[in-house]
């Protein structure tokens, strides 16, 4: 153990340069990939900031009979996908529309019993969970469902057009994430093992005079291995720990874009996730290594290292 | 101890660079191996380290049958035998001291254990002094030195040295040969390729190997050697 360590400090001292380069660049690769990671994770969040996709309306038919209302009461108060509901009056919709209307007109909106035009509707809020589970699959079969179930009820309104191309967006900005941090991941690898390879190629001379005097590979290639790792762990971590700052910082500041309740919603990664991809990440980096380490061998030692394998 | 046979070995090029080789060492020999330049000595002993594959025959050295080890045998191997290079093959990110070292680093040797045989080994080519230079700033007869002492400071069971005392005046090069003989004295079997007539004449009484256009003649009978000595030899009789 002792060796690899100095060995390690040999290789850092005689190419700080490439060494404390690679770190840098493996860092950024790393805060990327867990920013875009951290984005993924909380994207309905981000997105549902926009809109009112929550938000249905109910029309009931003209002269619908009380009696039907409060069987739709029902039905809602008992459906999992709605967190709360209200009946909106004709009165109230029409009082609503004529505020609207004085907004952009200088004109008085002169119409007798004018609330006769406007129907009845139930103002549904969902669940957002539920709703957006499987691609507002939920939102779509609540709505047909209802209008099924009810004939006093003439239409529900959810804003198809807008909810397709929500959704659109949504899955289009997670395959670009994850293709994203796929792309970074592999660029984090390719680094390492770029350092190994520079390491190992600027050290040939020194790698074959220790085997002249009998090192085995171990010995001669595991404080390269090692030091990917290290390289790796290291700029993982300093990744990591920038993200969360950040993190910190956004999620505890309320602004304009981000409100309170959304930032409440907001969750960092969790920590199986953050093991998993750490995990992962020095899995592939020793792999990596170990394959550049094996196509910069002389092929003499290819052949011998396959013989030893394949018995 | 050693023993090569039928060993032939051709580069790309396709020439024969070694031919029907045939070479027997026994434990505790000293030999001397003379031939001209581009005769075949290097190309035998990278064979005989395991650097370069024979293209037929067979090379048994301590028992390790060379054509056939794992890499990690092979390294167990390397480590029972020392080797001077021609090009001395010394590390020039550190110093003599640690140079000289290695090898028992790769042992496995306590600090000291260490500091001790790389000192006496040091003292004994006198190069105690320069013990932490580095071997870039020493001189070639310096360097050489430094090779021969990481060669024999783990005391191997076998010695192999390109051309050691190339790089040396007659006094400094008596001096290795007699820590060459001294180290062969404790039981260590000597390989010294050279193609220093001085060096030979002086030591008559060592075994002495003529190569030439990749074949061995043992020097004496021009025949060719190997088949022709080894009954000899498995009777116990060493003729020279
Ligand atoms: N790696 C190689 N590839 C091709 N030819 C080689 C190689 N090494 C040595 N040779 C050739 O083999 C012959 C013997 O070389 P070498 O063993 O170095 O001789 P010596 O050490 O006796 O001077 C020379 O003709 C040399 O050119
Ligand atoms: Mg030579």
């Amino acid at each position: 153990m002792w060796s690899v360590f100095q060995a390690i400090k040999r290789s850092w001292s005689q190419h700080f340069v490439g060494q404390s380069s690679s770190f840098v660049i493996m860092s950024m690769t790393f805060s990327a990939m867990i920013f875009v990671t951290l984005a993924l994770t909380n994207i309905q969040t981000l997105f549902s900031v926009w809109g009112q996709a929550s938000q249905v309306s109910i029309y009931l038919k003209t002269g619908t009979k009380s009696e039907v209302q409060k069987q739709i009461s029902m039905f809602l108060k008992e459906h999992e996908i709605v967190k709360d509901y209200r009946v909106v009056d004709s009165k109230e919709s029409a009082a609503n529309f004529e505020k609207k209307f004085t907004k952009i007109s200088s004109e008085k909106l002169e119409v007798a019993e004018i609330h006769k035009f406007f129907p009845e509707f139930f103002s549904v809020q969902l669940n957002q969970t539920i709703a957006y589970k499987s691609s507002f699959g939920g939102l779509e079969s609540f709505a047909k469902g209802i209008q099924a179930k009810f004939k006093e009820i003439k239409s529900v309104s959810y804003g198809k057009r807008w909810l397709d191309r929500y959704v659109s967006i949504l899955s289009m900005t997670e395959w670009v994430a994850y293709f994203l941090t796929t792309l970074f991941f592999i660029a984090a690898m390719i680094v390492s093992s770029s350092v190994v390879k520079t390491i190992i190629f600027a050290r040939r001379d020194e790698i074959e005079i220790m085997e002249f005097i009998g090192a085995d590979d171990l010995s001669i290639y595991l404080p390269q291995v090692v030091n990917g790792m290290l390289l790796t762990g290291s700029s993982f971590l300093l990744g990591l720990g920038l993200n969360y700052g950040l993190f910190m910082k956004v999620s505890t500041t309320p602004s304009s874009l981000l409100s309170q309740a959304t930032l409440a919603k907001l969750h960092f990664l969790s920590p199986v996730l953050i093991f998993g991809m750490f995990v992962v990440a020095i899995l592939a980096v020793t792999l990596f290594s170990l394959v550049t380490i094996f196509n910069l061998m002389p092929r003499r030692k290819k052949a011998v290292l396959l013989r030893g394998l394949s018995r | 101890m050693v023993s090569l046979s039928h060993v032939y070995k051709t580069y790309v090029s396709g020439q024969h660079v070694l031919k029907n080789l045939q070479l027997e060492v026994a434990n505790g020999e000293f030999v001397f191996l003379m031939g001209p330049s581009g005769a075949g000595k290097t190309t035998l002993f990278k064979i005989m380290t395991g650097f370069e594959k024979v293209s037929s025959g067979h090379v048994k050295i301590n028992d390790y049958d060379l054509s056939s080890l794992s890499s990690r045998n092979m390294a167990y191997f390397r480590r029972s035998i020392g080797v001077v290079f021609q090009d001395f093959k010394l590390l020039y990110d550190r110093s003599v001291f640690e140079n000289v070292a290695l090898p028992l680093y790769i042992l496995k040797k306590n600090k000291w254990e260490v500091i001790e045989s790389v000192d006496r080994i040091l003292r004994k080519v006198g190069l105690s002094k320069k013990s932490d230079e580095n071997p870039a700033h020493l001189s070639g007869g310096e360097k050489q030195r430094v090779a021969i002492a990481r060669a024999l400071v783990h005391d191997p069971m076998l010695l192999i040295a390109d051309e050691p005392t190339g790089n040396l005046d007659w006094r400094l090069s008596n001096e290795i040969m007699e820590l060459f003989s001294q180290a062969n004295s404790k039981g260590t079997t000597m390989i010294i390729a050279t193609h220093d007539q001085g060096v030979v004449e002086r030591n008559k009484s060592k075994r002495l190997f003529q190569i030439e256009a990749g074949q061995i003649f043992e020097s004496g009978g021009q025949q060719p050697c190997g088949q022709f000595f080894k009954p000899l030899k498995e009777a116990g009789l060493n003729i020279l």
